[in-house]
């Protein structure tokens, strides 16, 4: 066996399995989240049910749960119930949860929240601005913002609900 | 405006008609028209570069411009502008309201960037770990060329080891009998003996030199020095008419 054929071999070939073998670990639909730590972008979005006008920056003081999601996608339908599940624990407990409507009509979505339930105030984002300015990729996105108004968790699917539970019991 | 005004009376209207019990619990702003009013874009925290681009052709050129560099989040390999979803369209949409608000392309990417990471850039900025994208082939090509006029160094030597062996090389096949008596004449008279590691060569082809191994041919158990290795064509005229009798 000729060594150096092996060694020069080795040289060009592990370094190219190891960017392969990095690459091959990620998931190449998963965009990284880089909001986490920062301020979280400001909104004003009308209720879907019309007529009322929620902001963000009224809201600063207490923690805020806001999830995007939209009637089409299946994992928000499985997450919804257990989103309104929990939020009834935790807003007498002084945290916030707001839905957005993530590409999507208001009365499908209407039908969506008679289906799964509502507890919580849904905002129409009419030209997905704000689901942009949350650098949203797809459906559901959850983000936990604390009463500074910061980012502290980005979920990207559907919540789990250990980490979830533990985020919020952290700020409060 | 009147629409708007309308929307949040109904609105309005509605909300007191309710008063039901599934009503949102979270903190409610009053609907208050001003707040109605900018559902649309919203503009960045930094003022735009540039003046508004005055013709809708200038601001169409340039949210194709721009969108085009930018990744479609829920596609493979797709740039927004190229992407039929509706994530896609939203995001090429907000190019074009920025743009239409005279920000840069600079300032647009800055500003998706901020949320996306540079993971949302088609062409990664070359910093970091991203130059690996931008040296590694130019590396592979390097590594390429070396590797090529390496193996063009070696040619002389490798070929003629594709015709060794007893099997493939003997006297019978590759000398025609009416110059057996040429070469061994020439060998006798020395006057092939001009370098050393060709004549044990020619000695070894002739399969009249044994070997410990048995075989027979110019690599038999001596090899020829790189000037006088013959391969190819060469070889199978040798050694009448043939490279080595030209000399």
């Amino acid at each position: 066996m000729n060594w150096r054929i092996v060694a020069v071999g080795a040289v060009i070939i592990v370094p190219f399995v190891a960017v392969l073998a990095s690459g091959f670990g990620k998931d190449p639909r998963e965009v990284p989240s880089v909001l986490e730590g920062h301020p979280a972008p400001d909104f004003a979005l009308e209720t879907a049910e019309g007529g009322q006008v929620i902001s963000l920056k009224d809201l600063r003081g207490h923690p805020v749960v806001l999830n995007f999601y939209a009637s089409w996608c299946v994992p928000c339908a499985q997450e919804h119930p257990w989103l309104v599940k929990i939020s009834k624990i935790y807003q007498p407990r002084g945290v916030t949860f707001l839905g957005v409507i993530y590409n999507d009509e208001v009365p499908k979505v209407k039908g969506f929240l008679r289906r799964y339930g509502q507890n919580y105030p849904t905002l129409q984002d009419p030209s997905s601005a704000t689901a942009i300015d949350y650098g949203v990729a797809g459906v559901p996105e959850t983000y936990i913002i604390d009463g500074q108004g910061q980012i502290v968790r980005k979920f990207v699917g559907p919540v789990s609900p250990e980490e979830f539970e533990s985020t919020l019991e952290a700020l409060l | 405006m009147k629409l708007l005004l309308l929307m949040s009376w109904c609105g309005l209207a509605r909300a007191q008609d309710g008063a039901d019990a599934s009503a949102p619990t979270a903190a409610v702003t009053e609907p208050a028209t001003a707040d109605l009013a900018p559902a649309g874009p919203a503009p960045l925290a930094e003022p735009p570069a540039n003046a508004p681009p005055t013709s809708d052709d200038e601001i169409d050129r340039l949210t194709d411009e721009i969108s085009t560099g930018l990744r479609c989040p829920v596609c493979q390999g797709l740039s927004v502008n190229d992407s039929p979803a509706e994530g896609a369209r939203s995001m090429k949409a907000r190019v074009r309201d920025l743009v239409s608000m005279g920000y840069t392309g600079q300032q647009i990417n800055d500003y998706f960037v901020e949320r996306y990471g540079t993971w949302i850039l088609l062409a990664p900025p070359a910093e970091g770990a991203n130059w690996t994208v931008y040296l590694a082939p130019i590396g592979f090509l390097l590594v390429g060329a070396f590797f090529v006029a390496w193996a063009g160094r070696r040619r002389p030597h490798r070929t003629p080891m594709m015709w060794r062996g007893p099997t493939q090389y003997t006297p019978t096949q590759y000398i025609p009998t009416q110059h057996t008596a040429t070469i061994w004449s020439r060998i006798a008279s020395g006057s092939w003996r001009n370098s050393g590691c060709e004549t044990m060569g020619r000695w070894h082809e002739l399969g009249r030199l044994g070997t410990a191994t048995g075989r027979t041919g110019p690599r038999a158990d001596h090899r020829p020095c790189r000037r006088h290795a013959l391969h190819g064509r060469d070889q199978r005229r040798w050694p009448v008419g043939g490279r080595a009798d030209a000399r």
